[in-house]
């Protein structure tokens, strides 16, 4: 058994497995264990099963709740590569809604034994058919940049490589696109950023890239490393052009960077950069400049100072940033402490945003993203807590409280709403589902799981 | 609490990962830590019990057998807190123990403390036995260790909670001190918990839930908050099956609160219409079903948070309600029997909601000698409120009805001797004076970025004794709680019957008005009024109460605490010639120790110099450098970023070239917030030659033309190095300054900026000749001799007197000539007869990211180290233009120029204006006829000066000799006869330090920080002292930061230093 899962490890892409530390440390013991068995597998049988999620770290939906794409890391080195996968949101809706009305039980679904308001199903029946692509091990994040009439681009963080991989959805054909290969194929070189510009006399990205922003009207992609030095990068992505690695920069800390998000998207765009070791928000824009390839211009930074131990408030450990309102509100969480900290981000009467704490809430300790939908209610947070297994659901009026808390499943990990068909997704990590939480509040099954897809048996 | 070793859950999970793996590899030698037992999860509100022995009916003979839970006014009689019929403002027996119950020592009577946590459903329960003055000085107060929690569940390790519902929110007491009442938002209905069962333990079920039902049917709407009535209840009685008396429950979508009574009936409520306006309606409420199946809501005002008080000398109880999303806040009267009477509501100022309300008791208002209420006065009754704009509000609920300003600028108020005038000044009321310098709103500010979170009201009676100066460790009077986002808990005065409510001509230092007025958040700083006269001797040298002493408290007032310096660039002047800069005014001394000149502001300067100085005492820093620079650069951030004050010092943007013009871009929009000026200047600062290319971007190289004589390098690309070293070379060897014509938020366009005289009269000059006699003047000072001695080489350059439109429109300046490049000084390039700082480049040689610094042009910078620079800029909204705001406070400034309109002595003069000061100083003592010193010590004089007087929202300084006649013979003998000459140069500092500013009273900040993570919640007990509920952190054993999950926190009022930890 264990022979097996070295032969799929190297198996993986051809770029150098690296720097993602237990999983460098497994792969060493691996490696030691392949030695001495001298064994291998075909690379058929370490090939991801197109319509399995496994070890799912990011999920993204697309502007139009059409689809929602879902990464999966191969954490465990079970397969040769990671994958990006699409999930038709409206066999999604369509299955709740029957569930919810009726209890209509699909073909290859079941009730859940121990939850008996979600339906469990397999992932087959709303991942789509040969639309996913294989990207390195270890993908932490994605990100969809529009590309106007309802073609995408997807950024994804990928630490294995360590590249930004990035494939393009045509919703004609419903199919991810990341190589001339056609059929699950893995993402070819010219679709991993590596190197600076595409130039090998430049520096190499840099290492752990966790989290990635897109903003579609500025057409570029931010990136931030989770490694010390506090490294950001940026993708230049024209619309109608290839990406290329644009540049990158020390935002001025030694920490690690974490959640990144874009103010307003467009020219100027203001991005903001969490950090697992600095209190700071780290503010950057995107500079273009004749022919040149845009670079990006520190906007200075913000201290998370106002919720904090007792010392002076010194929020540290963020885990994720949304804005709202056209970028005049942000949701930012922390571990440390646990926080949902909503800033006013508004432009003041200088015109710089306040970036100001207008509320705190507790939330579990161990958040680990963050996302916000109006539900009908008024608007909500929804956060990740990774150690409870569950989705806390903050109520930001009056200083912010927990309406109340999801169990979601083991690991949840990411989140994203789909406003129009008032669902909440959520990937579970360590079961290896997506769950859909119901924020339908005229739903008798409200903030709670009423579908689960995939899953560990 | 029982040490108890663990693997670090870390270590665990890489074993079990590789377990799991089936690599079974060595994890052991781990090493192990002590866990602490943590009994609290998560806490967001806490109530009380009193249980213990008692005389039924006042019967001595029932004392042995009659464990029963008492009313909280009985321990809070024993533990020092008003009783049931006293006033407030007297012990309410002089043995504080309750009638008939005297023969029951306080050994014998617990309180119970119970935290419920909406995160797992629990209620933690912590007693301790009542402490209080009957028990004799060693033993009246609390230490820690006497609470311990107890243990919901012992079969269970640990410390458990016991289950009390879904998502407890709020919890009281009733009545009548025999049940808890929980809301549960989680099942929309309360649950009663038996005071007894979970005292003595009995096995019977302790926890029982109560449905609220309306007209008899369940009402299903989620609770957010719950308060409970107080009514008449003596000890001694058995305790009724149900909760006695009415509970109030606040159902935010339902935007009503209800009166629940013991059965879970809605006999009344207070209902809000959409705009917020309160109506009292019957029990017949109906709401959107929440829990089950649900219905939709509406929008609407919301009920959030609830406070009743009882007033027990007026003989009076009210409800106060906030709403979370109307600026108003409501005050209901409630009968006898608890029901509501009567409605009212103030409105708030400015759009916003309120998310924790506190209702005071009626006040008699001033005095000085302890708690006073029923003594002659004005009463006076207040509501103070956690606003959604990070203030706490403060309304007038007695007589007047309005909303108080709490940030009305004392200067204003300074001649006030009606104390009655500061009890509430009302918002929007003409007569009432503006606000303070960049107050937000009319509410308590809040120290730095925290926001408040919760607030409560309670009193003390640590009263002062006869003739001693205030302290803020002394709290008499009544006192709002205010617990902040960043875990502090600070005191905010009510009305201080400690501290003197006007100002007191005899004793100014002790009756500071901007620590008088009522909602002024307390002072911490000690001996305030500290003088530099100590019975009878004074002393003018460097003696001073500490400002950072042993005891880490501030002493003394607001004061410049140290010398004033000169900081000087030697190439600009020498430090001999220090004396012809600008300086601050300084007075006489004349001590028991020395006589000397010192500072105004200082602590040796005279009380009037200091209140004139600084005249708002909760406006200073705690302690700061100022720092007042000449065309210094307008932000100093750190660049280790240690400090995000007023942006970085070092900037960052895009330039573009284009027509000949020049700007430098900033998508981030910067500039009006930095309080650029058109005429500042920008100086590209291109990379540091020393750091290698770490400046500069990839494929770039840090490149110094070697022409360069002052200008450091820049980035160019490294394939063009060849290229751009000569089409650039004149860009590269200027000092790259220009001058800002125009400033936007994100853009400044630029021009060459040209080199001018320094010396350059500040009226203007009037000729070519006098502006080449000014540069001999100007080449003097950076020579030590004595004039009659100087043989300063002539000025190698020429100047011109003309006008520069780079800078001041008017007058004429000294501006350097040139025809040609080595005719100019270092750093410059002739164009058109003129010497420039720098010029138009090709676009290439400033491609991609440039470093620029903004300095403020011909101006002092102030700036202080926590305060930042100070402006009046803002972007206009239809351009984006930086302007001036028109309604921004004369006092938000932050520049200084050597020219100023002359001060008025009026409240609204000009800021900065100009006056004649009596200046004194020491200068030296000359031969007559001759540079030889008659003495080594230097003699002290008093001259007329001209100074620029200078006005923040911290101080008020006069900077004097903005220009210097000149020497005749020797240094600093003023015989010269220059008129209005400056010898100022960039980068001229003048610094001092302010020490002693606005300190905040928090509760137990000295002695061993609680470390509160999380405030949830403060509440004030039936003895007065103040709980803090704290949510806690992450128990993940890391050393830098608090490992709670949990924790409450007891302060005793009366010893703000004392708190007691409960983890």
């Amino acid at each position: 058994m264990t022979v097996t899962y070295v032969a799929r490890a190297e198996a993986t892409l051809d770029r150098p497995a690296r720097s993602y530390p237990v999983a460098m440390h497994l792969t060493r013991w691996l490696a030691v264990a392949s030695l001495l068995a001298a064994c291998t597998a075909p690379e058929s049988e370490v090939r991801p099963e197109p319509d399995t999620i496994f070890y799912p770290t990011a999920l993204t939906v697309a502007p139009d709740d059409s689809v929602a794409f879902v990464v999966s890391g191969n954490s465990d080195l079970r397969y040769d590569s990671g994958t990006v996968q699409v999930m038709d949101l409206a066999a999604v809706e369509q299955a709740v809604v029957a569930w919810r009305a009726n209890r209509t039980v699909p073909a290859g679904c079941a009730a859940d034994i121990d939850q008996p308001a979600t339906l469990a199903c397999g992932e087959a029946d709303f991942l789509i058919d040969d639309a996913g692509v294989r990207v390195g091990n270890f993908a932490t994040a994605i990100a969809a940049q529009d590309l106007g009439g309802g073609r995408l681009r997807l950024l994804v963080p990928v630490r294995g490589d360590p590249s930004l991989t990035w494939a393009d959805w045509d919703p004609a054909t419903r199919k991810l696109q990341c190589s001339t290969a056609q059929g699950f194929a893995v993402c070819d070189d010219d679709h991993r950023l590596v190197k600076l510009r595409g130039d090998d006399d430049l520096p190499t990205l840099a290492t752990e890239p966790y989290a990635v922003f897109a903003d579609s009207l500025g057409q570029f992609a931010v990136v931030s490393h989770f490694a010390s030095g506090g490294v950001v990068s940026l993708i230049d992505s024209p619309r109608d052009g290839v990406p290329v690695l644009a540049d990158f920069v020390g935002v001025g800390t030694s920490g690690r960077l974490s959640g990144v998000a874009g103010r307003r998207e467009g020219d100027d765009d203001l991005i903001y950069v969490q950090s697992r070791d600095d209190d700071r928000v780290f503010l950057l824009t995107v500079a273009r400049q004749g022919d040149r390839p845009p670079f990006l211009v520190s906007g200075g930074s913000f201290r998370q100072n106002g919720v904090g131990n007792g010392t002076g408030g010194t929020s540290a450990d963020s885990r994720g940033i949304v804005f709202r309102d056209d970028g005049d509100r942000a949701y930012l969480i922390n571990r440390s402490p646990p926080s949902l900290q909503e800033f006013d981000t508004s432009a003041d009467a200088t015109g710089v945003p306040a970036n100001r704490l207008t509320a705190s809430t507790d939330i579990c300790r161990d958040a680990t993203a963050v996302a916000a939908t109006d539900t009908g209610l008024g608007e909500r947070a929804y956060i990740t807590c990774y150690g409870d297994g569950a989705v806390n659901v903050v109520d930001p009026r009056a200083g912010g409280m927990i309406e109340t808390t999801a169990l979601v499943g083991r690991g949840p990990i990411a989140v994203a709403a789909v406003p129009s068909r008032r669902m909440v997704l959520v990937a579970n990590f360590l079961d290896d589902s997506v769950v859909v939480l119901d924020v339908d509040p005229a739903s008798a099954l409200f903030n709670r799981v009423v579908l689960r897809i995939g899953g560990k048996s | 609490m029982t040490p108890r070793f663990r693997v670090a859950g870390l270590e665990a999970g890489l074993c079990l990962a590789l377990v799991a793996g089936g690599l079974v590899a060595g994890c052991g030698a781990t090493g192990t830590e002590t866990a602490v037992q943590r009994s609290y999860d998560r806490p967001v509100d806490v109530a009380f019990g009193c249980f213990g022995r008692m005389h039924k009916n006042g019967d001595p003979a029932d004392a042995e057998n009659a464990f029963s839970p008492m009313p909280l006014w009985t321990c809070g009689i024993r533990g020092g807190g008003p009783g049931d019929t006293a006033s407030v403002g007297s012990p309410p027996a002089p043995d504080f123990l309750p009638d008939g119950q005297e023969a029951v020592g306080n050994d014998s009577v617990f309180w119970y403390v119970m935290a419920v946590q909406p995160t797992d459903g629990t209620m933690t329960v912590a007693t301790s036995r009542v402490h209080g003055p009957s028990d004799g000085d060693n033993d009246a107060g609390y230490a820690a260790g006497s609470f311990s929690v107890k243990d919901g569940d012992p079969l269970i390790p640990g410390h458990n909670g016991l289950v009390v519902g879904s998502t407890p929110v709020a919890i009281a007491t009733d009545t009548a001190g025999c049940q808890i009442l929980t809301a549960n938002a989680g099942t929309c209905d309360l649950s009663i918990i038996d005071l007894t069962h979970i005292a003595l333990g009995d096995g019977e079920p302790a926890v029982n839930a109560l449905p609220i039902t309306a007209g008899g049917a369940p009402l299903a709407a989620r609770p957010a908050a719950l308060a409970t009535v107080d009514l008449d209840s003596p000890v001694g009685e058995a305790c009724p099956a149900t909760p006695a008396g009415l509970a109030y429950v606040a159902f935010p979508e339902c935007h009503a609160v209800a009166a629940v009574d013991g059965t879970g009936a809605v006999v009344a409520s207070i209902r809000f219409a959409a705009d917020g306006t309160a109506t009292l309606g019957d029990g017949n409420l109906s709401c959107p079903r929440e829990c089950g199946a649900r219905e939709p809501i509406t929008d609407g005002a919301r009920p959030v948070a609830l406070d009743i008080v009882k007033d027990r000398r007026v003989g009076f109880q009210k409800l106060a309600i906030a709403l979370a999303n109307r600026p108003v806040v409501t005050v209901v009267d409630l009968d006898a029997a608890g029901k509501p009477a009567a409605v009212k509501q103030v409105e708030l100022d400015g759009d916003i909601g309120t998310t924790d309300v506190a209702i005071s008791q009626q006040i008699t208002m001033g005095g000085t000698s302890g708690l006073n209420d029923g003594d002659a006065g004005t009463d006076a009754e207040f509501v103070y409120a956690v606003a959604t704009d990070g203030t706490v509000r403060v309304a007038e609920v007695l007589t007047d009805d309005v909303e108080c300003d709490t940030q009305v600028d004392p200067r204003y108020l300074a001649a006030e001797r009606n104390s009655d005038r500061f009890i509430c000044l009302a918002v929007g009321d003409v007569a009432t004076p503006p606000r303070r310098a960049g107050a937000r709103g009319p509410g308590i500010a809040m120290p730095g970025p925290a926001r408040p979170v919760a607030v409560a009201i309670g009193t003390s009676d640590n009263r002062l004794a006869s003739r001693a100066d205030p302290s803020p460790d002394l709290l008499a009077g009544h006192f709002a709680y205010v617990a902040l986002s960043t875990g502090f808990t600070i005191v905010v005065n009510i009305d201080d019957d400690n501290y003197p409510d006007v100002p007191i001509a005899s004793a100014p230092l002790t009756s500071q008005l901007a620590l008088a007025m009522p909602h002024t958040v307390r002072d911490s700083g000690l001996d305030r009024g500290a003088t530099n006269l100590n019975d009878g001797v004074r002393v003018c040298g460097a003696t001073q109460p500490s400002t950072a002493g042993s005891d880490s408290r501030i002493h003394g007032g607001p004061r410049i605490d140290s010398d004033p310096l000169r900081v000087i660039v030697l190439d600009q002047i020498v430090e001999a010639k220090g004396y012809a800069l600008p300086y601050v005014h300084q007075e006489l001394c004349t001590g028991d120790d020395t006589t000397t000149p010192v500072a105004v502001g200082s602590f040796a300067s005279s009380v009037d110099a200091r209140l004139t100085t600084f005249p708002d005492w909760r406006a200073p820093a705690i302690e700061e450098n100022w720092y007042f620079t000449w065309e210094g650069v307008l932000s100093q951030d750190p660049t280790d970023g240690s400090a995000t004050i007023d942006g970085p010092t070092v900037r960052t943007g895009v330039v573009d070239i284009a027509g000949g013009g020049i700007a430098v871009r900033d998508a981030s929009a910067p500039y009006c917030a930095a309080g650029v000026e058109p005429r500042d200047i920008i100086t590209f600062r291109g990379c540091d030659p020393a750091r290698g290319d770490a400046q500069c971007g990839a494929g770039e190289t840090c490149y110094v033309h070697p022409d360069a004589t002052v200008a450091s390098g820049a980035c160019l690309p490294t394939a063009q190095l060849d290229e751009l070293s000569g089409l650039c070379r004149d860009y590269l060897v200027t000092q790259r300054r220009f001058a800002v014509v125009d400033a936007f938020a994100d853009r400044l366009t630029l021009r060459e900026r040209k080199r001018e005289l320094r010396t350059t009269p500040i009226s203007g000059c009037t000729s070519t000749a006098q502006c080449q006699t000014l540069a001999a003047y100007e080449a003097t000072l950076t020579s030590a001799d004595h004039p009659v001695d100087d043989t300063s080489a002539a000025p190698a350059y020429t100047y011109a007197c003309e006008a520069d439109p780079t800078r001041a429109v008017a007058p004429d300046r000294c501006v350097m000539t040139c025809a040609s490049d080595d005719q100019c000084a270092d750093g410059t390039v002739c164009r058109a007869g003129h010497c420039l700082e720098g010029i138009v480049p090709l676009p290439a040689c400033m491609a991609g990211l440039q470093r620029y610094d903004v300095r403020g042009a011909d101006a002092f910078v102030a700036i202080g180290q926590r305060t930042g620079y100070l402006h009046p800029i803002v972007a206009d909204p239809g351009t984006g233009r930086c302007v001036k705001d028109p309604t921004a406070s004369r006092l938000l400034i932050g520049r200084l120029p050597l020219v100023a309109p002359p001060c008025t002595g009026a409240a609204d003069e000009p800021n900065p204006c100009q006056t004649t000061v009596d200046q004194t100083e020491e200068v030296p003592d000359y031969r007559a006829g001759s540079c030889t010193l008659a003495s080594t010590t230097d003699k002290i004089v008093t001259r007329q000066a001209q100074a620029l007087k200078f006005a923040n929202p911290m101080m008020t300084i006069d900077v004097v000799d903005p220009t210097y006649p000149g020497d005749a013979m020797c240094r600093h003998d003023r015989g010269g006869t220059l008129v209005d000459v400056p010898t100022v140069f960039t980068g001229m500092v003048l610094r001092f330090h302010v020490g002693a500013g606005a300190g905040v009273r928090i509760l137990g900040s000295l002695v061993g920080t609680p470390q509160v993570v999380q405030p949830a919640n403060v509440v004030v007990a039936p003895d007065r002292s103040v709980w803090i509920v704290d949510a806690g952190d992450i128990d993940d054993n890391i050393a830098a930061t608090p490992n709670l999950r949990g924790q409450l926190v007891r302060a005793a009022p009366t010893d703000p230093e004392s708190t007691l930890q409960i983890q």
